[in-house]
């Protein structure tokens, strides 16, 4: 009854501003919530008064270096930390902070005020400037990305060299930069170098760097990615475009930890870790002598594999709310998710381009959906068109039963029959995927697919 | 059964991510038979989730907690129970009986809106398919009880 009475008794005044607003007595109990500050955090007026504040506030400084503990206790005000909470949905929102001292008539304290305002806006703003993507930025709960997730930090702290294999499209810098993040070495620098896209003798100076007077124009030294790297992490992407003298030259660096700045003559140390990247099938390029055999077991101490977006469909709506929320942010609009109707050709695509072709397609509606839920006719026109000429089945997947049928008919068309391999990837048991089969109408072969690999 | 609780003057700490110190209770037939406090490793959540798992945590009792540091823990086996607040000893007192919500050892606003701490995510739960994932807008719906 208290709460509920507190509830109503909300301060227009305060209300109407946009930073969050609460105060607390002297026992350290909410007294007032703004209207912005039920918003922030996710919890209700009713339920945040009368409650002690590090309960509804969870704030990164709530247990060490309370901001309103300090001003209760010295008198000085603070203004403008920089902090973070972890709202009611676990997520990470950073908060700047201000507190002050709440006085009675005649002076004596009767407890605090702290205000805060939201920086998601500028958070996000600030990692699309610097990539400072980390582990928390990679989405998704599907069986393939959850594997990598228990691999990652592992892989993170070895310091060996990561090999990252997957399809264009896919984050392989994503999680280069959260492999670099997690190690050791985060505090240096991450320094990325796409190989595909410079000629042989131009990668080599961006790489290793030269020397005043190594060639025409070469007025002063520049140093090289490596040098850039020195004590942190070295990106090379699409190392399998690297031409076959680059790649003795790479060895040499990866066995001996040394190289040369082009007119140098001193060697330099490298201590820099190497995760490179491809979307070519490197083993492949190995066996045909394309890529050196020695170098691809140099880079390949650790691989990991990036599963393409059809693969792991059920990460498509994390996915697609998590494109709404960023770009809500920096295109400063309130769109509030997609329709059930726009969800089902998001669903049924294939994604050639992954992720990346996913985020352009929330790009293109953002563009052409005003606010609301973004609606089919929002979406691409060739996604659409695609989706209904391929759809295997005549109708779009509208409700999650349709799309349980056509994950269970993929895992089955994937493993040519093979209704343990189909249970295994959609992580249920071979017993509950022939049940779920039969409910549903989905033709199983009369053999499974083992007796024809078998055979 | 090990439980864990990241404590704070003798309360539940409310953010785990930057929790300093942890109290496991060993509980063996629904009683508590032993209890230690150690110092959590610095922030990071490597080493927190590594941590827990060395002492083989197979419980998580805490406040707030960030969606990626709880998809680690649960892929490291360990039952996270988010949003709990309250003394320490009550609140794992109350999680063996199942009683956290009737106690109101939850964390305002994690509650589903229909009252604080009503709906799922909190409670005892056993076996797999309720491995906590807390909140109550759950996504792999962990808590529910499968025939």
């Amino acid at each position: 009854m208290k709460n509920e009475f507190a509830a109503e008794a909300h301060d227009p005044i305060l209300d109407s501003i946009s930073d969050g607003v609460f105060t607390v007595d002297n026992r350290w109990l909410v007294t007032s919530f703004n209207r912005a500050a039920q918003q922030i955090t996710g919890v209700p007026r009713g339920q945040a008064i009368g409650r002690r504040c590090c309960d509804v506030f969870r704030a990164s400084i709530c247990e060490g270096a309370c901001a309103l503990r300090q001003t209760l206790e010295t008198g000085r005000p603070i203004v403008n930390q920089t902090v973070y909470i972890v709202d009611v949905r676990g997520r990470r929102i950073p908060i700047s902070i201000s507190t002050a001292i709440l006085r009675d008539a005649s002076g004596q304290p009767i407890g605090g005020v702290e205000t805060f305002r939201d920086l998601s806006v500028v958070e996000e703003l600030r990692k699309e400037l610097h990539a400072t993507y980390s582990f928390a930025d990679i989405i998704g709960h599907s069986p393939a990305m959850r594997r990598l997730f228990v691999l990652l930090p592992q892989v993170a702290t070895s310091d060996s060299s990561v090999l990252i294999e997957g399809p264009s499209g896919t984050g392989k810098e994503l999680f280069a930069r959260a492999l670099h993040n997690l190690s050791k070495r985060k505090s240096r620098r991450f320094v990325a170098i796409n190989c595909g896209a410079l000629p042989d003798t131009l990668l080599e100076s961006e790489l290793f760097g030269y020397k005043a007077g190594a060639f025409t124009d070469a007025r002063k030294d520049k140093p090289g990615r490596f040098a850039l790297a020195q004590g942190g992490t070295i990106f090379l992407d699409e190392i399998a475009d690297v031409s076959p003298a680059m790649q003795s030259r790479l060895l040499r660096v990866l066995q001996e930890r040394i190289y040369e700045p082009l007119g140098g003559i001193e060697p330099v140390q490298a201590n820099v870790r190497l995760v490179a990247a491809t979307h070519a099938d490197l083993q492949e390029r190995v066996r045909r002598g394309r890529f050196r055999e020695d170098l691809y077991y140099r880079i390949n101490v650790v691989r990991l594999q990036l599963p393409a977006l059809r693969d792991r469909r059920e990460d498509i709506p994390l996915l697609v709310d998590h494109f709404i929320h960023r770009f809500n942010h920096l295109k400063e609009k309130d769109i509030a998710g997609v329709s059930e109707a726009a969800m089902a050709p998001l669903l049924e695509h294939d994604y050639p381009g992954n992720v990346r072709e996913l985020e352009n397609i929330i790009e293109h509606a953002f563009v052409l959906c005003p606010s609301g839920l973004i609606q089919p006719e929002h979406l691409p026109a060739s996604l659409c068109k695609h989706t209904s000429l391929t759809a295997p089945r005549g109708s779009a997947a509208t409700t999650l039963k349709d799309m349980e049928a056509l994950m269970i008919q993929d895992a089955l068309r994937k493993h040519q029959g093979n209704r343990q391999a189909a249970a295994r990837t959609l992580g249920i048991h071979p017993a509950t995927l022939f049940r779920k089969a039969k409910t549903m109408g989905i033709p199983l072969p009369d053999q499974d697919g083992r007796h024809h690999r078998q055979g | 059964m090990l439980i864990a609780v990241p404590i704070w003057e003798g309360r539940v700490s409310p953010v785990f991510d930057v929790a300093q110190r942890l109290v496991l209770s060993d509980v063996e037939a629904g009683r508590v038979v032993n209890t230690t406090e150690l110092a959590m490793p610095s922030p990071g959540l490597l080493g927190r989730v590594e941590f827990l798992a060395r002492e083989k945590v197979e419980v998580l009792l805490c406040g707030a907690i960030s969606g990626c540091v709880r998809n680690v823990l649960y892929d490291h086996g360990i039952r996270v129970v988010p949003c709990v607040c309250g003394p320490v000893e009550q609140v794992v007192q109350a999680f063996l009986e199942n009683r956290l919500v009737e106690e109101g050892l939850v964390m305002p606003g994690c509650g589903c809106g229909r009252g604080a701490g009503r709906g799922r995510g909190l409670g005892r739960g056993g076996g797999a398919r309720r491995q906590g994932r807390g909140w109550c807008g759950n996504r792999r719906g962990t808590e529910r009880t499968e025939s």
